[in-house]
């Protein structure tokens, strides 16, 4: 007997007990729904969140003081004062690194600011006059950070949305004192509100000249950073070796083993925050294939009670010439063809409910969310739930197989 | 060359330590063509009988020669290939397909044979005319009265063109008009086509259509007659 037959009659076999194939699939439907949506939506998110660290700029170069951390327990090293005015008027020089269009130095930290008998505990963001720039960081009311501010490490701070909001509730902060540290600051701009989904929270943010922070504020002589930005996305890496030479020189370093500074750029955030999206993309659908397991026992039930149901069936096709194989076959293939539909639905709706959830994101929360279609995770999901019905139809279509056709006949 | 024969025929089923005998070392033949009704009471044995000539069971012990060999030297692949050229069955529950139109029903023996199949329709349609049934063709077996179900199961039977029809009381579930019908097809299916039959029941009157009968009690054989006065079909007289 032919394939195809064996097909036929599987069909056949289906298409007369259509409720309970319907049920019997929703088992294996509801998994590949599950793993298609996971892998769909995972890779939407992680569109988003590269797209927006894209969006900080791709021309810009992180230097990070201390050596870098070899492991989790080494992560003291980097927590060094490496970073000094000295390596940032090197780096400014233009025949050291002559592709740098900026470099800001960053300091930040944690401290209440008071006002009125309200506080808050903000984020201090110190830097020059080109961070506004670099952050996209600019207020809605007032001015940002000059470069005489920095000079003269003037008393100065621009309020990010929330902290203005918990200060003040509502009132109007700009041109009045905040105080942080026992100094009052003026308040010389305001930051618009903004979404959340962003890598520094501007919201509850306090920007300042790098010079106020350090002197009055951290007490401390060096950066927590140094932001490099080429002047196009191609000098990126001659910069990076440049800073490098600069740095090395120095500090007296020889070998790069020894660099108590590191490096990172947009290219490198990007690897390592989209290894960590796609691991736990992995991790989601193998939490959603588990669902197929589940259901595949849901299968083998179905099965088992169909080959009971149609023991007299069995016994007359044995009876009009069947062989146990043919039979085998049977129960196998409707068993293959049940999870195979099963796994087809449950790509299409997997993919069709993605496809609506990414329209609400878009159009609902206004983030740039694209849809995307996992044709990876599509043709493995069609491809488990074969299996599956493979595994759990294989102990039916034998007990089905090896029935005596007399005792089937005789079955009521 | 007998068609079949069987000597000291023996079947016994084993539940736990209590063994039945049913059949107690028969001995016949059976001739190609032939029309052999076999008789008894219930319990005495005739439906094992029939399993075991139809290769549905084997016997305990015994020789069970078919085509003038040993039915237990059939491997499970050449049993299959028996049952479904050389064996057509009748039974008396009909054991149709439900939600499968006539025309499909009577097509199953094909699907596991070698007939191309482009030659089924053709098949399916001409052993439905036999019965004379080609006006149900796409009818569903809960369409069809009893003794049209039987009529379809004959020709399922017939399908195949098999040397051997067996019919395991088919009259039992009909009234007797029906039943009397589906005889007269069985009979007509035998003097016409030359099939030969071979025909449970316990009743004298359906025995009657056969050329021969075989009477069983308690496993062994009553008597084995000739019918003088063999009942004629009516309704397929020319």
């Amino acid at each position: 007997m032919l394939l195809y037959h064996s097909i036929k009659i599987a069909l056949v076999g289906l298409k007369t007990n259509k409720t309970r194939s319907a049920l019997t699939i929703l088992g294996i439907v509801i998994g590949v729904t599950a793993i298609i949506m996971v892998v769909s939506l995972g890779q939407g998110a992680k569109d988003l969140i590269l797209s927006q660290i894209e969006g900080l700029g791709a021309r810009v170069i992180g230097i990070i003081p201390g050596r870098q951390p070899k492991g989790p327990t080494d992560v003291l090293a980097t927590l060094t004062a490496s970073l000094t005015e000295r390596d940032l008027s090197a780096l400014q020089r233009k025949e050291n690194v002559p592709y740098a269009q900026d470099v800001i130095p960053v300091v930040f930290g944690s401290e209440t600011a008071y006002y009125n008998g309200q506080t808050y505990r903000p984020t201090l963001f110190g830097g020059n006059e080109s961070m506004a720039d670099i952050y996209g960081a600019y207020p809605e009311r007032g001015r940002t950070v000059s470069a005489d501010d920095v000079r003269g490490a003037a008393d100065v701070v621009i309020l990010g949305w929330t902290v203005a909001d918990k200060l003040a509730h509502g009132q109007d902060l700009l041109g009045d004192r905040i105080k942080i540290k026992g100094r009052n600051f003026l308040v010389i701009g305001i930051m618009p509100k903004k979404g959340g989904a962003s890598f520094i929270n501007f919201n509850e943010s306090v920007f300042l000249p790098y010079t106020t922070a350090q002197k009055y504020i951290f007490g401390i002589k060096y950066f927590n950073r140094i932001i490099v930005r080429a002047d196009s996305e191609a000098n990126v890496a001659v910069t990076v070796e440049d800073v490098k030479a600069t740095l090395r020189e120095l500090h007296g370093i020889t070998d790069p083993d020894k660099d108590d500074f590191g490096i990172e750029t947009q290219a490198d955030l990007l690897k390592t925050v989209g290894t960590v999206l796609s691991t736990l993309t992995v991790f989601l659908a193998m939490v959603a294939a588990i669902s197929l397991v589940v259901g595949g026992v849901g299968i083998m039930n179905i099965m088992l009670v169909s080959v009971t149901d149609r023991t007299r069936e069995i016994g007359l096709r044995k009876a009009l010439g069947a062989t146990n194989r043919n039979i085998l076959t049977q129960f196998l293939l409707e068993a293959i063809i049940l999870t195979g539909i099963g796994g087809i639905v449950g790509i299409l709706l997997g993919a069709g409910l993605s496809f609506v959830i990414s329209l609400v994101i878009s159009n609902v929360f206004g983030l740039a969310w694209t849809f995307t279609f996992p044709v990876g995770a599509a043709v493995l999901g069609i491809l488990i739930s074969t299996v599956v019905g493979l595994i759990f139809g294989l102990y039916p279509a034998r007990k089905a197989s090896h029935m005596s056709p007399i005792d089937a006949l005789r079955h009521e | 060359m007998s068609l079949m024969e069987i000597r000291n025929l023996t079947k016994s089923y084993d539940e736990g330590e209590v063994s039945t005998l049913v059949l107690r070392g028969l001995d016949f033949k059976i001739e190609k063509g032939e029309f052999v009704a076999v008789m008894g009471p219930s319990g005495s044995g005739k439906s094992t009988l029939l399993h075991i000539l139809g290769f549905l069971e084997k016997q305990t012990a015994g020789d069970y020669l078919f085509e003038n060999r040993q039915a237990s030297g059939y491997s499970e692949e050449e049993i299959a290939k028996v049952r479904n050229k050389k064996l057509g069955f009748i039974f008396q529950s009909f054991n149709l397909l439900p939600r499968t139109t006539v025309l499909e029903n009577v097509k199953l023996p094909l699907l596991y044979s070698a007939v191309m199949e482009e030659l089924w329709d053709g098949l399916a349609r001409q052993a439905i005319e036999a019965v004379g049934l080609s006006h149900r063709v796409d009818f569903e077996p809960s369409q069809l009265s009893g003794g049209e179900k039987q009529r379809v199961a004959i020709a399922r039977a017939l399908v195949n063109n098999p040397e051997v029809i067996f019919a395991d009381e088919p009259t039992g579930n009909l009234d007797s008009k029906s039943g009397e019908v589906v005889m007269e097809i069985i009979q007509k299916l035998h003097n016409e086509m030359g099939h030969t039959v071979i025909l449970i029941t316990h009743e004298t009157y359906t025995a009657e259509y056969a050329e021969r009968i075989i009477r069983l009690r308690d496993g062994m054989i009553e008597s084995d007659t000739k019918v003088l006065n063999r009942r004629a079909g009516k309704l397929f007289q020319k």
